[in-house]
């Protein structure tokens, strides 16, 4: 409870910067308080290592501009990037994350499943997106140089790799 | 359903905005992208249709310190209020961690207020949440109408109609002049945070 009070000053104090109101210690007896919340993955900090190895040596080694593991609720699970870019990667995985809803939605409308490619081809740079399990989907962003088919054939090996280790 | 990275040392948790259409979500969100603008580090990103309404979401990224020794990341969205876009409103609840309902406190309004918060209910149901259990605050939106003669239904109105079984926390704001919208993201924020240190508790 005391290491809960003082989160909760510290919470306070970087809300209350210039402002008048302050957090009460209703924080501990929330109406609400026996809400458990969920996750969406469990992984540890082995795990994380292990993703960011196998992202980092099948895609980001072939020349991918920027690896974005997320999952459907727009969260990052792993980010990385070849250094030579500055995205603001936490709009893009709420945008990526909602836009493969909105694309397996329409899938079900007409009676599929889901649609199997989703890639969005820039002039300079395109997006892939591949689902990885039912919650969790990888973006990857790569330049002209690097083609669709041999980018599918290296995500879908890094792919296949996560799948065994989740 | 928040994301808790142990390697970084970061939780992402998401708050969703709800509420009727042109019930002052956006604008909820704006105040604070405004107020807060110095220390958030992200942009605030909206997708909009050709009438200025939301279509997608408005998505603000927000830190909110460190608890437990894990850096809290709040994302802050919003849902399209328009009826129609129901199937994008589930989309965007999708891993949601706590709600905002924005009600309109006008009168001609009651009858949508209702009928989002059934929405929400039904849409929460879909992902197995129970809207009597998710971190929940109501706000009634659009109190600085008073003054300009347009009719309101009181504070204690607003709590019969639509708060009288859920006993949410519950505030009157004016989104537009930012009267306690600050308050609601606190509270909302110290709800879902107060599961969140559960959470964390659990992971030792």
């Amino acid at each position: 409870m005391k290491g809960g009070l003082v989160s909760l000053q510290f919470l306070n104090s970087r809300l209350a910067n210039g402002l008048d109101l302050i957090l009460t210690r209703t924080y501990f007896n929330a109406a609400k308080g026996d809400y458990r919340m969920e996750c969406t993955v469990e992984f540890d900090k082995q795990q994380f290592d292990q993703i960011e190895n196998i992202l980092n040596e099948e895609l980001i080694e072939t020349g991918v501009q920027s690896v974005l593991l997320i999952d459907l609720a727009g969260n990052i699970i792993v980010s990385l990037d070849n250094g030579n870019i500055n995205h603001d990667i936490y709009s893009l995985a709420a945008l990526a994350a909602g836009n493969f809803g909105a694309v397996n939605a329409m899938a079900k409308i007409i009676g599929e499943e889901d649609f199997s490619l989703l890639f969005h081809k820039g002039e300079k740079e395109s997006i892939n997106f591949s689902k990885v399990t039912e919650d969790l989907l990888l973006l990857t962003i790569f330049s002209k140089d690097l083609s669709l088919g041999f980018l599918r054939l290296k995500v879908a090996e890094a792919i296949r790799k996560i799948q065994n280790l989740i | 359903m928040a994301l808790i990275n142990p390697k970084k040392k970061e939780v992402q948790v998401k708050l969703v905005y709800y509420g009727p259409g042109r019930g002052g979500k956006t604008t909820n969100l704006e105040y604070i992208y405004e107020k807060f603008k110095k220390r958030i580090t992200g942009k605030m990103t909206t997708v909009k249709t050709y009438g200025d309404r939301t279509l997608f979401f408005d998505f603000l990224p927000f830190d909110i310190g460190v608890i437990r020794g894990y850096n809290v990341r709040m994302q802050l969205y919003t849902v399209p209020g328009q009826v129609k876009y129901s199937a994008t409103r589930r989309l965007v609840l999708r891993g949601v961690d706590g709600i905002v309902f924005v009600a309109d406190s006008m009168v001609l309004r009651k009858k949508m207020n209702r009928l989002s918060l059934k929405d929400l209910q039904d849409n929460l149901a879909t992902f197995n949440k129970s809207i009597f259990k998710i971190p929940l605050v109501m706000q009634y939106n659009k109190r600085d109408l008073e003054k300009e003669g347009i009719p309101l239904l009181s504070y204690e109105a607003m709590e019969r109609d639509l708060n009288s079984r859920l006993k949410a926390p519950a505030f009157d704001a004016s989104a537009i002049t930012g009267d306690n919208v600050v308050a609601t993201m606190k509270k909302a924020i110290s709800l879902t945070v107060a599961s969140l240190q559960k959470k964390l508790e659990l992971r030792g």
